[in-house]
C-alpha cells in the first residue's frame, strides 16, 4: 500500500461529525489519532465520537487500520500523535491501568491457552481484573455465550467458532463500559455468526458500549447504531441511513404494465419530481428530494394518464453500495 | 493503584497450569536434573579415603558446581519460553489488554521460573547429601558437611536463578522463535557461573566472606537485571514482535530507464549478489533484497541474483522483518559490475549483540 495521504486527497470526502446536540456525553473519542508504523501511516487523523451505549461499526477493507485502531484505544500501542478517550479516560501514558479496568477487547484471533481448560482462562482473567465471586461470574459468562457445557474442556480442543466463543466470555468477565470487538464473526458458519450478533445486541440492552470493527457490511447494517468507514483515514461517519442519503441523491422507482406513450406529460408537471430518467420500457427513476411527499402525486397523475401501477418505491441503496463507492476508488488508485 | 500481588500470582499460576500439560517443560525439570545428578553421584561416592586433601577439596567443589547448573539453566530455559511462547500462541494480546502491569507481569514469570527451579535444585542437592551421607567416605562426608560448602550451594541457587531468569526474559521478549530464545538465554547463563567456578576450584581462595562478597554481588546483578528487563519491557513491542521497518515496495527503482531522444545511451551497471549457505535463519525465507530502500527481490540460500543498476551512488540493504545486514552504500560506473555476497549471522557473540542492534544479524561485505 502506498502512502495514504497521497490516497485520500481531494477525493476523501469529509467526515460527518457526530449529529451535534442530542448525543449524550462521548464515552469513547478520537482526535487527530495517527499511527505511523516506520513511514507507513496506518491510521491518519481519526476524529470520532461514541456515545455511551451506542454500538459503532468501523468497516474497511484488509489493512484499513482498523486493529490498529482498536490497538490504541486498547492501550496495546501508543499512537504517533493525536489524542484519545476511552472509557470517559484520557488516552495516556499514566491511564492505562484505569483505561483497561473498564474495557475489554475480543483481539482478532481469539488468543486462548490452548493447553488450558476454558475455565482455567477464564480463572486467569478473572484474577487479572481482581474479580470477587469469579466462579459464579466465569459461569455467567459461558452461559452468555452457551458454552457452559464445555467449561472442562481443553481449549485446544476446541473449534474456531467455539474458541471466539470463550474468547467473547473472556471479554464480558470484568462488566466493561467499552467491548472492542475486532471482526468477531471472522470465519464463523451462520448459526454462530447469529449467536454473536444477538450476544451484541443483548450488550446494547445492558448500555455497554460496542466499538465493532468488521468488513462484513450486512453485519455492520443489522447491528450498528453508526457506522464509519473507514480506509486509513475516516472516509464517512453516521447511521447507515445517513449515509446513504448522503452518498446517493434520493428516488424513487416506479414500474407500469405498458410503457408509458409520454412520460413528460406524466412526470415533467410535478414540482416533487426534480428530473426522471427510464433505463428501460415501463421501468422509471424520478429524482425527488422528499420520496414520502412526492410518491402520492406520482401514483395521482400515473392513474390520471391512465397508466397501470405495478409499483412505487423509493430506490434502495444498501451499505454495501455505500461502502463499494468510498473503497473502489482507493483501491482502483492502488493498483494505478 | 499500585503492585497487585493477585495479578502477579494470577499469572504465577496459569504458568504453573499450563507446565503440567507442556511436555517439552515436563521433559526438561525431568531430565536436566538426572543429567547434573549422576556425574557428582558417581564422584563423591568413589573418592578413595586416601585421597589428599585437595584433591578431596577440589574433587566436592566440582560435584557441587557441578549442580548448580541446574538453578543456571532450568529458569532460563522456561523464562526463554515466557513471553516468545505467548507470543506465539497469540495469548499477549488479551493479557496485555487487562489492568495487568508490566511489573506484575514480569514478578509472575519470573516466580514462574524461580519456584520449580528452587524446588528441583534443592531437591537435587538434598538427595546428593543422603546418597554422599550413606555410601561416600566419612572423610569425604565431613569436608562435605562443612557448613561453608552447604551455605554457598543454598545461597547461590537463587542468586544464580535469578539471573538466568532476568536474561531468559529480556531475551524471549525480543525474539520471535522459541528456539532461539532458548539456546541463546541458556548460554547467558552461565557467565556468573564462571565465578562461582574458580572458586569451587579453588583458583580464588574461598573463605567465607568471598562467598558472600561475591553472593552479594550476585544480588545487585539479579537487581540490575530487574530494572533492566523493566525498562526493556515495553508494550508495543511485545504487541507487533518487532519494530517496525521503513515500508518496502516492490519497484523497479534500480532499473535503467531507457535512453531517450539523441543523447548517447548511459550503459548500466549490474549488481551481483550472492548468499552463501550457513548462517542464522538459513533454513527460513529468502532474504529480501531492498536496494535503495525498496524491495526488488529476494535471494534464497546459495542463490545469485543480477540486478541491473543506473550508474551513481546506491545502498544496499539484505532482510527479514527487523533482522537485516547494515546498509551498505557504493557506486557504480557505467557497465561496471558490482558483487556483494551475503550470509545469515555465523558467529555466535555478534547473533548475540542482534538481538539489540538488528542490523547485525546478517553479514554483507563487497567482494
Ligand atoms: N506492527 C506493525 N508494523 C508495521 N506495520 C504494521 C504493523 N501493524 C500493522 N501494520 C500495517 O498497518 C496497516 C493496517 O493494519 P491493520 O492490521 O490495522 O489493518 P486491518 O484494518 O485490521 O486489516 P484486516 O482487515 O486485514 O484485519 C497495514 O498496512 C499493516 O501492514
Ligand atoms: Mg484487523
Amino acid at each position: 500500500m502506498t502512502s495514504p495521504r497521497s490516497l485520500a486527497g481531494p477525493r476523501s470526502a469529509p467526515a460527518l461529525t457526530a449529529p451535534s446536540g442530542g448525543l449524550p456525553e462521548p464515552v469513547l473519542a478520537a482526535e487527530h489519532l495517527t499511527k505511523c508504523f516506520g513511514d507507513r501511516t496506518a491510521v491518519d487523523d481519526l476524529n470520532l465520537e461514541v456515545a455511551r451505549g451506542e454500538v459503532f461499526g468501523f468497516l474497511g477493507p484488509n489493512g484499513a487500520g482498523k486493529s490498529t485502531t482498536v490497538r490504541m484505544f486498547g492501550t496495546l500501542i501508543a499512537p504517533t500523535s493525536g489524542s484519545a478517550l476511552v472509557a470517559g479516560v484520557p488516552l495516556g501514558p499514566g491511564n492505562g491501568v484505569e483505561i483497561r479496568r473498564r474495557i475489554s477487547v475480543m483481539p482478532e484471533s481469539p488468543g486462548l491457552y490452548l493447553r488450558l481448560s476454558v475455565t482455567e482462562n477464564l480463572e486467569l482473567f478473572a484474577g487479572l481484573y481482581g474479580l470477587r465471586h469469579s466462579s459464579q461470574r466465569i459461569g455467567r459468562a459461558l452461559e452468555a455465550v452457551n458454552m457452559s457445557g464445555r467449561a472442562s474442556d481443553t481449549c485446544g480442543s476446541l473449534s474456531k467458532g467455539l474458541r471466539q466463543r470463550v474468547a467473547l466470555a473472556r471479554a464480558l468477565l470484568n462488566d466493561p463500559q467499552v467491548v472492542f470487538l475486532d471482526e468477531p464473526t471472522a470465519g464463523l458458519d451462520p448459526v454462530a455468526t447469529r449467536e454473536v450478533h444477538e450476544l451484541v445486541d443483548s450488550l446494547r440492552q445492558h448500555a455497554v458500549t460496542v466499538f465493532l470493527t468488521t468488513h462484513r457490511l450486512e453485519e455492520a447494517e443489522r447491528l450498528c447504531d453508526r457506522v464509519a468507514i473507514f480506509n486509513t483515514t475516516l472516509r464517512l461517519t453516521g447511521t447507515p441511513d445517513e449515509l446513504r442519503r448522503r452518498l446517493f441523491t434520493r428516488a424513487l422507482e416506479v414500474r407500469t404494465l405498458a410503457a408509458l406513450p409520454d412520460p413528460g406529460k406524466v412526470f415533467d408537471g410535478l414540482p416533487a419530481v426534480e428530473a426522471w430518467s427510464s433505463d428501460q420500457p415501463g421501468s422509471y427513476i424520478l429524482r425527488v428530494s422528499e420520496p414520502s411527499a412526492a410518491a402520492p402525486a406520482v401514483a395521482r397523475s400515473l392513474v390520471a394518464a391512465g397508466a397501470d401501477v405495478l409499483a412505487i418505491g423509493e430506490r434502495q441503496h444498501s451499505l454495501e453500495d455505500v461502502y463499494l463507492r468510498l473503497i473502489d476508488d482507493d483501491v482502483e488508485v492502488e493498483r494505478r | 493503584m499500585s503492585f497487585s500481588w493477585g495479578r502477579a500470582s494470577a499469572v504465577l499460576r496459569k504458568e504453573l497450569r499450563d507446565y503440567r500439560h507442556n511436555r517439552f517443560v515436563i521433559m526438561t525439570m525431568a531430565m536436566l536434573p538426572l543429567i547434573f545428578i549422576a556425574l557428582p553421584v558417581v564422584d563423591i561416592v568413589t573418592i578413595p579415603a586416601s585421597a589428599s586433601n585437595a584433591r578431596l577439596d577440589k574433587l566436592i567443589g566440582l560435584s557441587l558446581l557441578y549442580m548448580l547448573l541446574i538453578p543456571a539453566i532450568v529458569p532460563s530455559v522456561l523464562s526463554a519460553y515466557s513471553v516468545v511462547g505467548e507470543r506465539e500462541q497469540g495469548t499477549l494480546e488479551p493479557v496485555l489488554t487487562t489492568p495487568l502491569r508490566r511489573e506484575e507481569f514480569l514478578v509472575g514469570k519470573a516466580l514462574a521460573a524461580l519456584v520449580p527451579a528452587l524446588g528441583i535444585a534443592y531437591a537435587v542437592f538434598g538427595v546428593f547429601l543422603v546418597i554422599a551421607a550413606a555410601f561416600a567416605h566419612p572423610g569425604v562426608t565431613s569436608v562435605l558437611f562443612d557448613s561453608s560448602h552447604l551455605l554457598v550451594q543454598l545461597l547461590f541457587t537463587p542468586l544464580l536463578a535469578g539471573w538466568s531468569i532476568w536474561v531468559g526474559i529480556a531475551i524471549s521478549a525480543r525474539s520471535s522463535d522459541v528456539r532461539v530464545a532458548q539456546q541463546l538465554s541458556t548460554f547467558a547463563s552461565l557467565p556468573p557461573l564462571a565465578l562461582v567456578a574458580l572458586m569451587s576450584l579453588n583458583v580464588i581462595a574461598p573463605t567465607l566472606g568471598l562467598a558472600l562478597g561475591l553472593g552479594a554481588a550476585l544480588l545487585v546483578l539479579d537487581g540490575l537485571g530487574w530494572r533492566g528487563v523493566s525498562l526493556l519491557f515495553d508494550r508495543e513491542r511485545l504487541v507487533t514482535g518487532h519494530r517496525s521497518r521503513p515500508a518496502a515496495r516492490v519497484s523497479t527503482g534500480g532499473l535503467p530507464r531507457p535512453a531517450v531522444g539523441e543523447r548517447s545511451p548511459t550503459v548500466p551497471a549490474t549488481l551481483s549478489l550472492t548468499r552463501k549457505w550457513g548462517g542464522i535463519m538459513q533454513g527460513g525465507r529468502p532474504f529480501e533484497i531492498l536496494l535503495d530502500r525498496e524491495l526488488v527481490g529476494d535471494i534464497s540460500s546459495q542463490g545469485t541474483v543480477e540486478l541491473p543498476l543506473q550508474p551513481g551512488r546506491h545502498t544496499l540493504q539484505i532482510g527479514i522483518g527487523r533482522r537485516t545486514s547494515p546498509t551498505r552504500e557504493f557506486d557504480a560506473s557505467e557497465g561496471e559490475m558490482v558483487r556483494f555476497w551475503c550470509r545469515g549471522q555465523l558467529f555466535w557473540p555478534l547473533y548475540l549483540a542482534s538481538l539489540i542492534k538488528a542490523d547485525l544479524s546478517i553479514t554483507l561485505k563487497r567482494e
